[in-house]
């Protein structure tokens, strides 16, 4: 019987610390980090700034499910600390474990252009650290800076263009 | 004893209680904090197209309010006494406005009487029903005027809420995103996708319709007020403010708003001719209401049928008197976000545990 934890662990003072205190250092882990996931590399440090207020830091045990292949989905997540690992469900009560990822790697990105249901199972390997940027506040930050929207999206669409590009390949291939 | 239904559903359940019951009870206490928030709502449009034209955040929040609150001062500074003295005039006139109205009573009761000649089956008890409006419309009139002064100077928590209000929503306008953020967090990751959509939803419905029904009060209000100005009734401020604020309840506003306007000119005295005037300018208020105000500003807010919007306008009513006609159709779109989301949820199909899956380390392209 696998276990589901909560899967939440509350950060140390995370909530009686005063919310509008700003620590440099933080913001320069933030800067280098982001500026590193290939959807944020053309977004300049301003927008970067602006980007990381609406990052969503979540925690996850070894073994908690992030989503399930199918589950509704809103947003993206950067994996930051620790590994997950991404599973295709069968039908027939199989699945195949694709790939794993680790720190600096990204998936969800299509539920931001598209709230179509998730295309895999992704599950915490480790105790991680995985960063969430969701649609609802990537919308809501358009509307305060649109020229970062259009960067984003604009970045966004190469890559899922490339993707693209590499299922035809490997269609062909098989053709 | 399974203890994942407790986890899953008492505790949560127990907190929410616990919660609700903690908020009614220190009801008072959350409004100047619901009052900003709804200031947060109507302001935050501006504090954007700043950002926009690239202002930083915090300086863009600093300029919208207190170039905001300059200007309700302002405003309070010109209107509150053109109000005021509108007030103490009809305050002032209370015995001579209550005899014409009285006169008007007896004359509707002759009529009755006159009609109930034909008809002394139907109106044998005329003088019953004459008498009884005569004493309840006196009774509601002169609570409602002499209670006007009471009802202004007598809440001394406003005076705190004065300062609390604006403070409260600087920080909202300063720090949205992190008050979100911290609220938000708590949610169990199985919940945060679903909770975060929520919270959106009803963030973004909840400003569409308090910005529609800002935007909606103040053009009808203006305008009510001009037209009264201009055809030279009495009390046009009031009879203004009454109407625009009327207007927001769907269907029936309108209608209250013109019936205030009449009740004014029969007080005054004013000849026949008047109730044409007005009649004529909440027709042209209405024409601009329904063909600019509400397709723009209350079309995307409330998506329901007429029909139902009666229903609930009336519903209200029965509920909840005056604020639960005006309530009515914002908490029911509100309603519309919360159900939409809960059954997508619920009828989401059910997928075996993850566990009972036979997992194959290798990839599916390759097998």
């Amino acid at each position: 019987m696998q276990h589901y934890p909560v899967g939440y662990i509350m950060e140390k003072n995370y909530f009686w610390s005063n919310p509008l205190k700003k620590s440099g250092h933080e913001n320069e882990n933030y800067f280098f980090f982001l500026s590193s996931v290939p959807i944020f590399d053309s977004l300049t440090r301003r927008q970067i700034d602006k980007l990381q207020r609406i990052i969503h830091i979540r925690n996850f045990s070894k073994d908690e499910i992030v989503f399930r292949q199918g589950d509704p989905g809103v947003g993206l997540y950067i994996v930051k600390d620790g590994s997950v690992d991404v599973y295709n469900e069968l039908n027939d009560m199989t699945c195949h474990k694709i790939t794993t990822l680790n720190h600096g790697d990204f998936f969800g990105e299509t539920s931001l252009l598209n709230e179509t249901p998730r295309s895999a199972t992704i599950i915490s390997a480790e105790q991680s650290v995985l960063w969430g940027l969701f649609k609802p506040d990537l919308l809501n930050l358009f509307d305060s800076d649109p020229k970062l929207g259009l960067r984003l999206i604009f970045r966004l669409s190469q890559i899922v263009a490339e993707r693209l590009r590499l299922l035809n390949n490997s269609l062909c291939g098989i053709q | 004893m399974n203890y994942k239904l407790l986890y899953r559903i008492l505790i949560p359940a127990s907190l929410g209680f616990l919660f609700l019951f903690a908020a009614i009870k220190i009801f008072s206490l959350l409004l100047p904090f619901l009052a900003a928030y709804v200031l947060y709502f109507i302001l935050k449009p501006l504090v954007n197209l700043l950002e926009q034209r690239g202002f930083k955040h915090s300086f863009a929040v600093t300029i919208v309010f207190f170039s905001s609150f300059g200007l309700l001062t302002l405003f309070f500074f010109i209107f509150v006494p053109a109000i005021a003295s509108e007030v103490s005039s009809i305050q002032s006139k209370l015995d001579v406005y209550m005899n014409v109205i009285l006169g008007k009573i007896n004359q509707i009761k002759t009529d009755i009487a006159f009609f109930s000649n034909g008809f002394s089956v139907l109106f044998s008890n005329e003088k019953n029903l004459a008498s009884e409006i005569e004493g309840n419309l006196k009774k509601v009139l002169i609570e409602f005027i002499s209670g006007i002064p009471s009802m202004l100077l007598n809440i001394i928590p406003l005076i705190l809420y004065l300062f609390v209000i604006p403070f409260a929503t600087f920080f909202f306008l300063l720090d949205e995103v992190k008050i979100k953020k911290k609220i938000i967090g708590f949610v169990p990751n199985r919940y945060f996708e679903t909770t975060l959509l929520l919270f959106h939803n009803l963030n973004r419905q909840f400003g569409l319709l308090l910005r529609g029904m800002f935007t909606s009060a103040f053009i009808i209000s203006f305008l009510a007020s001009s037209g009264l100005w201009i055809i030279e009734l009495d009390y046009p401020i009031l009879v203004g403010i009454f109407a625009g604020l009327a207007n927001l309840i769907p269907y029936f506003g309108p209608v209250a708003g013109t019936l205030a306007a009449f009740i004014v000119a029969v007080m005054t005295m004013k000849p026949m001719i008047f109730f044409v005037y007005i009649l004529l300018v909440f027709i042209f208020v209405n024409l601009i209401d329904n063909i600019f105000v509400q397709p723009i500003v209350m079309a995307r807010a409330a998506n329901l049928h007429p029909l139902i919007v009666i229903f609930l306008v009336l519903l209200g009513s029965r509920l909840a008197g005056i604020f639960g006609m005006l309530l009515a159709v914002p908490i029911a779109s509100l309603l519309q976000v919360i159900l939409k989301i809960m059954f997508t949820e619920i009828y989401r199909p059910r997928k075996s545990e993850f566990s009972k899956y036979k997992i194959i380390t290798t990839n599916p392209s390759h097998s």
